[in-house]
């Protein structure tokens, strides 16, 4: 099921009309029921897995735990090993195989070994790169002692499938998700009004910026050779549309979570902002990058060791991260490339003097060279064949005439038209919005009461909804 | 590295303005008033988000029919009119046609994505209703799509639906309504609470128009331009995986609840002759063809009722001239073979181009 379904929409209700008469207990068994029917409404089978690996990861948590007495010692290493590999080989089976069996494949033929099928035809279950590294960060953090070990399986279930965010996060840490499912919540109607304002703007960010952005994205991407201008404003659309729909989508969890009295994390912050790579890492897809971090670079030895050992450790993070979104080069690719641009960032600003590095930061021009560094990258996002994007890189911006440049101009605008509800956001939401907006940003705040922007927000969405809308992208990962 | 960030710190007007108001600050009374006086704002609030939107174009006027496409067809008055989709686009080239028909015209009214609910129309709205309606009306299709009125159903389309349907529509509802879901049923009612949503295309034309407006050239000139930039021969090869679709029905119980029946007795009525073309799926790389014993099935019964209703039913699929060289994925034909199949198709179909009278 999905969140722009009219099943998603009759789930939600139907659940909500109960939810506020029950109890805590009964909350979470109500909530686990309809996380199951969420995820199972396509394929019953899929509840298998979750099952599955919510009770695999339950067991190893509680194995994991500590006891007190040393001679557990033994006993934790191995449920912790136990969680790790059954992450590692249900993301391999479902996610990996395929991509290594093909890589083997191509390498058998290329070498002149005969050639064999490597077919596999299996099927990547939704939402098992988010629910996976959920429950192995609650592993972890059990077996390192920062949080308790949890012995109610309902809780601990609904902490792996929470349906608004089971599909594509954003990745919550036990800390933070558990203790609001053991605790009494009250109904809120300030944070109800709150809640379905923030859904609405889910759905429009969604159905109708990156739907529609992503129509010029789509077709710059299925041409054969678009040139240099038209690639660009391809690139920059393909850019603006992933943010549409991934925030979008978190938006929407955060709202429907919250109709719940339930809090989600923030997954962005206003990341077309970002004065650095860095700083863009902190406002981009902020569950997974601390996730990331918290459980790969730091256990890697962060930057506190040598400088090769940083460099291989801030690229490994990376690269990681890039191979988690998909079982595909151009994924790797991706990630790599950003972590050539943070280490390149961080060396720079080991040389420089601290002044400085201050006051390039400072400057717009910062903001907008690491927009145009980001949006670089998400061509290795977007094009899977590795072959193609070198061959779209070599297109030249001395071969445009005047038309294809006015064409890709057209184009550049209706993508402008079309993203600017999220700078307008940015303006008015944006945690450090530029000066020379100040007042234009207050202005709108005085206008933009809460009823009037969901209003707006709801007849945008009927009114300009592309009719050309597609899934959520990330729910390939 | 990246460092968390607090829910509460990229706080928004979009939804996260909202702190609680702490209630022990208030006596039992007045909480219980406060309380109530909440839930009532909340009951107002959603009752204006999603009420006054569907006050918004209630009362808005009809939209217009798509007059430009019968006025073409009377003055071009063609012999042989082409109905389909993009699987029609690349297969016909009209002009070759028409070069190849001599003095007599040929008109394709291919539209990219429809299906058999605006086919219906335009052979009533504009075909049938032409000054002088055609000798012959192709209708190009693939797999069981002919009986299957699913785009009119989800809502695709809907604008072109519009623009061609003339007097109240109840015959199309009526078709329509035998066969949508209680999902579909539940859309359409949706599409009559909100009129709003009727107005997609206008809207996104104005925006169009307005990033237009920076560029000497028209709007429809650079929608042209990107038309063109963006069609078929220009595209990359997809990556094709051949699939075996399976009917969805079997044909004696789709085509009540299609618009073959009315399409067939509009074409009687307007003394048109319907010719039903299948095309071929992808044959397999042997030539066999691609097709799943179901979809067998269907297109043999599609077969008999058509000659049983007086139209014609050719179906390409077996048809060795058509090899799976030709083909760009698993149904459209690569751009540089269109003219060749605008030729093979005239030369396969000469009866019905009555090829003899023309040498």
């Amino acid at each position: 099921m999905t969140f722009q379904t009219l099943s998603f929409v009759a789930l939600l209700i139907a659940v909500l009309a109960v939810y506020w008469l029950l109890g805590r207990r009964q909350q979470n068994v109500l909530l686990l029921a309809a996380s199951y029917v969420f995820y199972g409404y396509v394929d019953p089978l899929l509840t298998l897995l979750l099952g599955g690996f919510t009770v695999v990861t339950y067991f190893a948590g509680l194995g994991a735990a500590h006891t007190g007495n040393p001679a557990d010692q033994s006993r934790r290493r191995l449920s912790l090993a136990l969680a790790i590999a059954s992450t590692i080989a249900v993301l391999v089976v479902f996610k990996y195989l395929g991509f290594f069996v093909d890589g083997v494949s191509d390498l058998v033929e290329s070498i002149g070994l005969g050639t064999f099928s490597s077919h596999l035809n299996i099927i990547l279950p939704i939402g098992i790169s988010f629910y996976t590294l959920q429950s192995l960060g609650y592993v972890i953090d059990v077996h390192q002692g920062r949080i308790a070990v949890r012995r109610n399986l309902i809780d601990f279930a609904l902490f792996v499938s929470f349906f608004p965010q089971l599909v594509a996060g954003p990745i919550e840490r036990a800390s933070r998700l558990l203790p609001q499912f053991e605790t009494d919540r009250r109904f809120d109607a300030d944070d109800a009004k709150d809640a379905v304002t923030l859904l609405l703007w889910g759905f429009f960010k969604k159905l109708v910026i990156a739907d529609n952005v992503g129509v010029i994205a789509d077709s710059v991407f299925a041409a054969e050779s678009p040139g240099f201008a038209l690639l660009w404003v391809g690139v920059l659309a393909f850019g603006l549309q992933i943010f549409a729909d991934f925030s979008g989508y978190t938006d929407i969890a955060r709202g429907t979570a919250r109709l719940f009295g339930i809090r989600l994390s923030a997954n962005f912050d206003h990341p077309h902002i970002a004065r650095s790579p860095v700083d863009f890492w902190r406002r981009w897809h902020i569950s997974l990058s601390t996730w990331f971090r918290d459980y790969v670079y730091v256990p890697l030895g962060g930057s506190r060791v040598g400088r090769g050992r940083y460099a291989l450790n801030l690229m490994t993070t990376f690269l990681l991260s890039g191979l988690w979104h998909g079982a595909s080069l151009n994924f790797v690719l991706w990630g790599g490339y950003h972590g050539a641009l943070v280490l390149g960032q961080r060396s720079l600003a080991a040389v420089a003097p601290r002044s400085v590095v201050r006051a390039v930061s400072a400057m717009p021009l910062a903001a907008v060279l690491t927009f145009l560094l980001v949006t670089v990258g998400w061509l290795f996002f977007r094009e899977t064949d590795i072959g193609h994007t070198w061959q779209l890189l070599r297109s030249s911006p001395f071969d445009e005439d005047a038309r294809s440049l006015e064409l890709a101009g057209f184009l550049l605008a209706q993508v402008a038209v079309y993203s600017s509800p999220v700078w307008i956001h940015t303006l008015i939401a944006g945690q450090r919005p530029e000066a020379a907006f100040g007042v234009v940003s207050r202005a709108v705040r005085l206008a933009g009461s809460r009823t009037v922007t969901a209003t707006a927000l709801f007849s945008g969405i009927l009114l300009m909804r592309s009719p050309a809308g597609g899934e959520f992208i990330y729910f390939q990962f | 590295m990246p460092q968390p960030v607090d829910d509460e710190r990229v706080a928004s007007r979009f939804g996260d303005s909202h702190e609680a108001v702490a209630d022990q600050d208030v006596g039992p009374r007045e909480v219980r008033t406060g309380t109530r006086f909440r839930y009532v704002g909340l009951i107002a609030f959603l009752l204006i988000v999603f009420g006054a939107p569907a006050a918004l174009f209630r009362f808005d006027s009809e939209p217009s029919f798509d007059q430009a496409s019968l006025d073409r067809l009377n003055s071009v008055q063609p012999e042989f009119v082409f109905l389909g989709n993009s699987l029609l686009e690349t297969r016909i080239d009209p002009n070759r046609l028409n070069e190849l028909l001599n003095d007599r015209a040929a008109v394709s009214l291919a539209v990219e994505g429809s299906q058999s609910a605006v086919w219906y129309l335009q052979l009533k709205s504009l075909v049938a209703a032409s000054d002088s309606p055609p000798d012959t009306v192709f209708v190009f299709f693939h797999n069981d799509l002919i009986t299957k009125p699913q785009e009119a159903l989800d809502g695709r389309n809907s604008d072109l639906i519009e623009s061609l349907v003339t007097g109240d529509g109840a015959e199309f509802e009526e078709i329509l309504d035998s066969s949508r879901t209680a999902h579909q049923k539940t859309v359409a009612t949706l599409q009559q609470v909100y009129p709003l949503q009727e107005h997609g295309t206008a809207a996104r034309d104005g925006l169009s128009e307005a990033a237009a407006a920076l560029f000497p050239s028209s709007r429809s000139e650079l929608s042209s331009r990107a038309d063109d930039a963006f069609a078929f021969q220009h595209r990359r090869e997809p990556e094709v995986t051949d699939e075996l679709p399976e009917a969805s029905k079997p044909f004696q119980e789709a085509v009540s609840n299609s618009f073959l029946p009315t399409m067939l007795q509009v074409a009687e009525e307007a003394g048109i002759r319907l010719v039903f073309v299948r095309v071929q799926a992808r044959p397999n790389e042997d030539g066999s063809p691609n097709q799943s014993e179901s979809m067998r099935f269907y297109a043999q019964d599609l077969g008999y009722y058509l000659k049983a209703n007086g139209a014609d039913y050719v179906d390409f699929t077996g048809n060795p001239a058509v090899d799976a060289a030709l083909y760009y994925d698993s149904f459209h034909i690569r751009q540089r073979y269109l003219l060749d199949y605008t030729e093979l198709f005239f030369r396969e179909m000469a009866e019905y181009f009555d090829v003899e009278r023309q040498q």
